[in-house]
């Protein structure tokens, strides 16, 4: 009943958009999505239209699980010492508040364009997986850490009878919003960067040629490997939790 | 012996405590209190509710510093404690034998499970301990506490939320796995402690 009532909408959506798209009569200002799925399918015979996609998806995973991992280690850091979290403040701070756009340009200076999505994306993953993983260690239990201590556990026990269970609705929830970010924040680099096999310099050029169904058709393929990469990751730290016991009634 | 064991020297740990002070937010809950333990001796401490109990097995196992006062340790300052708490402060997640191996990871998954089953039955072993009742963490506890890889046992009201025959199986357990290790006990039911001296607050 809800599965059906979701496909009404999105007819109803896409019914508008195409109406508007009539309406406006002008591919170059507006391209409905009969003309966008036409776009979409020529450009997917193109075999350069999937080296470009394995680009883009290979930066910008590398690029998610580089910050997420920098995060979570300087996260554990930051809990041990709060020398070190009070250093790592200013750099957290003007991390999350500096606009990608700035990011891309001090990157591009000093990196190139080869790797300038997978550093934002890392820089944009960063502060959110850290500052997620702090206030979930943060949150620890007092009575349980006094536990570990009486009976000495230590290292993977540690992490497992104490920290998981802790951080396990952190990471979710820090994960979940972390992916759609990398994913438009790593498109964005790209447009504004240019590296030659990447989705965005494709999306670039198609707006340099007034193809604006080809651009609609690349922002589609954008959104579903932003939501695939998202469903993979959110399925596999699923797993890893039922596998340690984190879920579940 | 020690939980695995082997009767070992080190594993009777004597206890010698000076003078001990302590006051929270102040309130005085310990004053100039002294008492000493044995090497391999059971001891239950013994007063009405509030008086401290609690407070001198936290200072033993280091939790709490005294304002006042030393507590000195021989041969040595017990690595690990096998302790149970007034809470549970069990992983919860965990089952009953994930518990175990928690707190000493060289035990034998089968050797963890026979020594529950002798207190839990064996169906709820294998559960997330959030699943079982009360009393049967409580048992959790006990066993974890006594198969702890430490010279020194701690238990805070052990036999909480036991019933008759429950406690007296703990009870016995405990007498039976404390394998010569020292003992400190608080309990305000010491029917079926037998062999322990009493020291009062």
């Amino acid at each position: 009943m809800q599965k059906g009532k979701t496909i009404i909408i999105l007819c109803l959506w896409l019914l508008i958009w195409e109406a508007l798209a009539r309406l406006v009569h002008n591919t170059i200002l507006l391209a409905g999505p009969i003309d966008t799925f036409h776009a979409l399918l020529s450009m997917l015979q193109t075999p350069e239209t999937y080296t470009s996609i394995l680009a883009t998806l290979l930066r910008i995973a590398g690029g998610f699980f580089l910050g997420a991992c920098v995060g979570v280690l300087l996260a554990t850091v930051s809990y041990r010492s709060k020398t070190i979290e009070q250093i790592l403040y200013p750099f957290v701070q003007v991390v999350k508040s500096i606009p990608v756009a700035s990011f891309v340009i001090i990157v591009l200076i000093w990196a190139g364009s080869k790797i300038v999505s997978l550093i934002i994306c890392a820089l944009v993953v960063f502060p959110i997986l850290y500052l997620n993983t702090l206030a979930g260690l943060k949150a620890t239990d007092g009575k349980m850490l006094e536990m570990a201590r009486v009976f000495r556990i230590r290292g993977k026990e540690l992490r497992r009878g104490i920290f998981y269970p802790q951080l396990f609705p952190f990471w979710k929830s820090a994960c979940a919003l972390a992916l759609g970010m990398a994913w438009k924040s790593g498109v964005a680099a790209e447009v504004i960067g240019q590296p030659l096999l990447s989705m965005g310099n494709k999306m670039y050029r198609a707006k340099i040629y007034l193809d604006t169904a080809q651009v609609f058709g690349w922002t589609a393929l954008v959104i579903l490997l932003s939501w695939l990469f998202e469903k993979a990751v959110l399925f596999a730290l699923q797993k890893w939790g039922e596998k340690n016991g984190l879920t579940g009634e | 012996m020690d939980s695995r064991g082997n009767d070992r020297e080190e594993n009777r740990i004597a206890i010698a405590a000076e003078g001990l002070r302590v006051s929270f937010e102040g309130t005085t809950v310990l004053s100039d209190f002294s008492f000493s333990v044995d090497g391999g001796e059971c001891v239950l401490l013994e007063g009405p509710s509030g008086i401290g109990k609690t407070t001198v097995l936290k200072l033993v196992a280091g939790l709490e510093k005294p304002d006042a006062g030393t507590i000195t340790f021989r041969p040595q300052t017990p690595s690990s404690i096998g302790m149970v708490f007034q809470e549970d402060r069990l992983a919860e997640h965990l089952s009953a034998v994930e518990n175990l191996l928690l707190v000493n990871p060289s035990l034998q998954k089968e050797k963890a499970r026979t020594t529950l089953a002798e207190l839990l039955p064996a169906e709820e072993l294998d559960k997330p301990v959030r699943l079982l009742s009360g009393g049967e963490k409580r048992r959790v506890c006990i066993v974890r506490a006594l198969l702890a890889d430490a010279p020194l046992l701690l238990l805070d009201e052990p036999f909480t939320g036991l019933d008759e025959k429950n406690h007296a199986l703990a009870a016995d357990f405990i007498l039976r796995r404390r394998a010569g290790r020292t003992l400190i006990l608080t309990s305000h039911d010491k029917t079926y402690l037998t062999g322990f001296r009493e020291i009062k607050l």
